[in-house]
């Protein structure tokens, strides 16, 4: 296998040649994969110091050392080069270091041996400040020792020597790891000819297929695992690819650190070769039962007819909804992309208000993880605001509400199993749409305090009523689509409002691609559905009555009749508008007919007629005695 | 590094000989500690406990990746004979099952406990360990020493190569008085500092013969 280098040590590679002053940024914390063999095995992963001491001494570097401002220089992989660096630089080693303050007034602090260092020319010298972002307090807050010691430091790559060694000539060398570049102050770095930044990031998909495909891929189970199941894969190569692209998919955006984490996990587990994309969860959510792997396919079959009872006239929603719930089930969900760790599914529900699009999330929560509050939902007209993105993720450390952490983050980590629902997304001020289109293409999200939180196990539901008007040519608003008008016509109308909305309005097309064809159109209530919705909640307001109250309530048909001429009268305002109407025209003249009678419990009452126009509509009802009733 | 793994290595440094002895055929040491330095160290478990430690597992998947240790414990030269031996036994190759065992010989602190061992392998998948009794040892709780010994030997086999069963028989006199098989996958599971040898040894379909 040819070897796999990154982009990082190809630079590192590069500019330490010609630049004396290396800033590595960003991911120096991690592990990294040791691309060749050298003195240090390839594909090895090591903590990225020695990484470094392995890099440096196998390109002919004849002193390696390491600064900590807690410790001083030391080499805790060569020791030997420790003493030759004291040696060559007139300081003292004690307990396998050279202890030196990063600032002060003397020629024993760090940047002054750095100094001697870099300009002597008897033996190739680097010389690698570790965990450089607390050196000082702050760039905004340094005293003049701060700003000497980093003078020093300037000076020192300035006076770089260039040392003639078996394997060529070497310039002195100064790496600085930093986490990020403005824990640094800026004039040290900016517009600095002498310096070179690096950026360190997390693995990319190469990176974490080579360490998946390598030499450390056995190393990833344990022994007994890997003798009796890789004689399987060896013999199906193109099982054996297909798991490690999963694998590779599902640890996007994980450091080295993470995947090594993992890797052990593995190993302690005994997890059998096919299993091993289960230890991504296992890592990322902890012990948890996967409810997508616990799902029945004859609950999922009868999942039709089960919404259907719930969410009435919406077949063609339906349909589609449940196509994305069978896409996740079987595993298809997400085969045409790059990515496996985004989420199961993406919905966008628009239509309008009161068809479902709430109840149908709620449905899907209560179908797949057996419970209704599995469904999260945050209302964006709460974050309409341009900091409402710290009340998503958290806010930034030393904002009040850190500690909190976000909403949206504490949610997910709490539960990674769930549907989240985003109600009214139109109303969503736009800083948040970039943090859904990190979920939406990477599956993840990280809060102000640093913690990343994983979407790959949740269906993410969008609702909006867009589309339902629409501006004319004098900026005035009008209805764009009406009951009269059929579900292909309404289907057509929001469609392509929606995709004018993010396309003109917005500018973010690229929100729009990453929804690609979930957008699944909502159409009005009509009669049929309208009868069919007041009758279960005529029903529902029956039985809790007869539950709560012992109070048995029959409605006489020429009663319900008007009662349905008027509750359906108007349906342009969907299901909510029946509920209305049920609540003006039934609860709440039933409810003041009860009190004025006195009826608080066990009876049968008979509701004879409604007088809806009257101000406040009143039923007409009379008590029927219980002979007459037990008799009927 | 812990007491039991000083001694233990104090142990296999002096036990080069009862090495050759026990890997022979028909040559196994015929009575217990043949080196006094088994008396002289107060150190070692008493048989009792002697199930509720192992030997650490040999990480043969770690061993064939890389020349040089990685978990920065194990000895060069020991980590160099893995490496040469990792892809032979990660293809299941008796033979190199055998090479091991005789190289890394696992079982040399458990030879004060018992008259004699031998182990066998019946295919990749099974080794069969047979050892004989020591009588002073079976005088208390002949049932606890039984088990406990078959259960500590399996413990040991499983940790120093990729099997997935092992068969211990326990034999005094030549007549066998335990026969029990064990399964890694179920060793896993096993929380040893709280289990009963015996029980266990019962659960796991164990025949005690006769005593």
């Amino acid at each position: 296998m040819a070897p796999l280098i990154s982009k990082w040590h190809r630079e590192l590679e590069l500019f330490s040649a010609v630049k004396p002053l290396i800033i590595l940024e960003g991911n120096v914390l991690d592990e990294y994969r040791y691309p060749v063999a050298g003195s240090i095995p390839e594909d090895s992963l090591v903590p990225l110091p020695e990484y470094l001491n392995g890099f440096l001494t196998d390109n002919g570097y004849e002193q390696v050392v390491f600064y900590s401002n807690l410790v001083g220089f030391m080499n805790p992989y060569q020791p030997s080069m420790l003493q030759e660096f004291a040696r060559h630089n007139g300081c003292t080693a004690e307990s396998g270091a050279i202890p030196a303050e990063f600032k002060g007034n003397t020629q024993e602090t760090a940047p002054n041996i750095i100094r001697r260092a870099m300009s002597q020319t008897r033996a190739a010298t680097a010389v690698i400040m570790e965990l450089a972002s607390h050196y000082i307090i702050s760039p905004e807050r340094m005293d003049q020792h701060d700003v000497n010691s980093f003078n020093l430091l300037m000076q020192s790559a300035m006076s770089a020597a260039t040392v003639r060694t078996p394997m060529g000539r070497r310039q002195n060398l100064l790496i600085i790891l930093v986490s990020k570049l403005n824990d640094l102050p800026a004039w040290f770095y900016l517009s600095n000819p002498l310096c070179k930044t690096i950026l360190l990031e997390a693995p990319d998909r190469e990176e974490r297929k080579r360490l998946i495909s390598g030499n450390a891929w056995p190393t990833f189970f344990d022994s007994t695992v890997y003798r009796t199941d890789m004689p399987f894969y060896e013999e199906h190569p193109e099982e054996l690819s297909r798991l490690r692209e999963k694998f590779v998919g599902l640890t996007e955006g994980l450091t080295f650190t993470e995947l090594d984490a993992m890797r052990r996990l593995s190993k302690a587990e005994c997890t059998p070769i096919r299993d091993l994309c289960t230890i991504v969860d296992l890592y990322k959510y902890g012990i948890k039962e996967n409810p997508w792997q616990n799902l029945s396919m004859d609950s999922l079959r009868s999942a039709k007819q089960d919404f259907q009872k719930r969410i009435k006239g919406q077949d063609p929603a339906l349909e589609r909804t449940l196509d994305v719930v069978k896409r996740a089930v079987t595993g298809m969900n997400g085969l045409s992309s790059s990515s496996t760790a985004k989420p199961k599914g993406v919905l966008f529900f628009a239509g309008p208000t009161g068809t479902g699009k709430t109840e149908t999330a709620k449905a899907l929560a209560e179908k797949l993880f057996g419970d209704e509050s599995a469904c999260i939902r945050f209302d964006m007209s709460e974050y309409g605001q341009s900091h409402s993105d710290q009340k998503l993720l958290g806010a930034p450390p030393g904002y009040v509400g850190y500690e909190a952490g976000g909403q949206l983050t504490n949610a997910i980590k709490k539960n990674p199993f769930a549907i989240v629902l985003f109600d009214e997304i139109e109303k969503a001020h736009s800083s948040i749409l970039d943090k859904f289109l990190q979920i939406l293409e990477d599956g993840r999200l990280t809060d102000g305090q640093g913690h990343t939180v994983y979407f790959s196990e949740t269906i993410i539901i969008f609702t909006s009523n867009l589309g339902m008007y629409v501006k004319d040519d004098f900026g005035k608003r009008q209805q764009n689509v009406t009951i009269d008008m059929d579900y292909p016509e309404v289907e057509k109308r929001l469609r392509t409002a929606v995709e004018d909305h993010f396309k003109l309005e917005l500018g973010r097309p690229e929100i729009l691609n990453r929804i690609g064809e979930n957008i699944v159109i909502f159409d009005f209530i009509r009669r049929e559905a309208g009868e069919a919705i007041l009758r279960s909640q005529v029903d529902k307001i029956i039985r809790r009555m007869e539950e709560q109250k012992a109070i048995r309530i029959r409605v006489e048909d020429a009663a319900y009749a008007c009662l349905q001429e008027a509750a359906l009268a108007d349906l342009s305002n969907g299901g909510r508008g029946i509920g209305n109407q049920v609540e003006a025209l039934l609860i709440n003249p039933l409810s003041r007919w009860l009190f004025d009678n006195s009826v608080i419990e066990d009876a049968d009452v008979v509701i004879e007629g409604f007088d809806v126009a009257a101000r406040p509509p009143c039923v007409r009802c009379r008590i029927e005695a219980k002979e007459e009733a037990c008799h009927e | 590094m812990s007491n039991d793994m000083r001694s233990r290595r104090s142990l296999l440094d002096g036990l080069s000989d009862v090495v050759g002895d026990l890997w022979g055929e028909d040559t196994l040491p015929s009575a217990a500690p043949a080196e006094p330095v088994y008396a002289a160290k107060p150190a070692l478990p008493p048989f009792t406990k002697l199930w509720k430690i192992a030997d650490e597992p040999i990480d043969w998947t770690e061993a064939l990746a890389s020349p040089t240790p990685t978990d920065g414990l194990t000895a060069p030269d020991k980590w160099a004979l893995y490496h040469t031996q990792a892809a032979a036994v990660l293809r299941g190759d008796t033979e190199a099952y055998l090479s091991v065992l005789r190289a890394a010989n696992p079982m040399a602190d458990l030879m004060p406990y018992v008259a004699a061992l031998d182990v066998s392998t019946a295919n990749a998948d099974t080794l069969r360990a047979s050892f004989t009794v020591r009588s002073d040892l079976m005088e208390n709780n002949a049932r606890e020493y039984l088990s406990g010994m078959a259960l500590r030997i399996a413990r040991d086999l499983f940790a120093a190569l990729p099997v997935t069963n092992v068969n211990v028989t326990g034999k005094q006199d030549g007549t066998p008085l335990l026969t029990v098989s064990f399964q890694k996958a179920e060793l896993n599971k096993v929380r040893f500092a709280f289990i009963d040898p015996v029980d266990f040894v019962l659960q796991s379909g164990g025949e005690f013969i006769q005593e």
